[in-house]
């Protein structure tokens, strides 16, 4: 009876941990409303997809300041893009580059 | 020379705001107003799409169709719930009066030229109507769902001024390399 409490303790533990602690592989979410990217800094690990929802209703781009991507983010449906070198990578709207944020990408 | 046309046309276009600050413009009025600048904008993009080949430049101007589109679409939305008609004024008539003499001096331009005018025209007239929507339309507009709309196409006209910005710096850029 003790050895069942607990594993059932041990599972909610892991469950607890894997929804604190994303593994690789996992997604990030940034949501666009009001012309801003939020969060506007998220930190994922090398293998990890970043989506981004567009709220707003105009359409806009996720583009990278050194080249690495450059997504469309519709109105109609989330955009992803897959982290794959370490770095720190700055990105903008190409239609309204008063929007910015930063994708943080560890190991 | 050319710089010239858009700054004392936009002298015009505040001090017509400024003198309206007085008498402080009505909801209905502040909606015609923003609809008829957006509309403005798109009669420029046409004019873009129709008269220019390069790439970027005719980018901005499909840019600039679907988001004022969007924007005046939001706007008629939010009268027709209030129940509001869009009143014309003396500001909006000036705009689309000072709108298609404007035109007229694009229609006249074709290639690099037209290109570099149509781009330090967007730069002057984003310019001017952010700062008439951040100082006048916005603290003037009583009705809530208003004012949020206007701070949010604020934003995207900010957006729209910095990218003109870009492209008539990289236009200007190119002009004078190939002069050198």
């Amino acid at each position: 009876m003790r050895s069942i409490a607990l594993h059932a303790a041990l599972w909610w533990l892991l469950l607890l941990a894997g929804a604190t602690f994303a593994p690789a592989g996992e997604a990030a979410s940034v949501v666009i409303a009001d012309l801003e990217f939020k969060p506007s800094t998220v930190t994922v690990r090398v293998g990890d997809t970043v989506t981004w929802i567009n709220r707003d209703f105009v359409e806009h781009t996720a583009t990278s300041r050194n080249g690495v991507f450059d997504v469309a983010t519709p109105k109609t449906r989330p955009a992803h893009w897959r982290a794959q070198k370490v770095g720190d990578f700055s990105y903008y709207c190409r239609l309204h580059p008063n929007m910015t944020g930063v994708i943080r990408v560890t190991r | 020379m050319k710089i010239i046309a858009p700054i004392v046309a936009g002298f015009i276009f505040a001090t017509n705001f400024s003198a309206r600050a007085a008498d402080t413009p009505t909801d209905p009025q502040i909606a015609h107003i923003a609809y008829t600048a957006g509309l403005v904008d798109i009669g420029y993009a046409e004019i873009a799409l129709q008269r220019s080949k390069n790439k970027a430049v005719r980018e901005f101007a499909m840019e600039m169709v679907k988001d004022h589109k969007a924007v005046n679409d939001k706007a008629l939305a939010l009268v027709k719930k209030l129940g509001v008609t869009p009143e014309d004024n003396a500001t909006s008539q000036t705009i689309a009066s000072q709108a298609a003499t404007k035109r007229a001096e694009l229609r006249r331009l074709s290639g690099p030229a037209f290109d570099r005018a149509y781009a330090e025209n967007e730069v002057a007239y984003h310019s001017l109507v952010n700062a008439a929507v951040d100082t006048q339309l916005i603290p003037s507009a009583s009705n809530g769902e208003l004012k949020d709309l206007l701070k949010v196409g604020l934003k995207i006209f900010q957006g729209h001024q910095q990218h003109a910005e870009h492209m008539a710096e990289r236009l200007s850029r190119k002009h004078a390399a190939s002069k050198e």
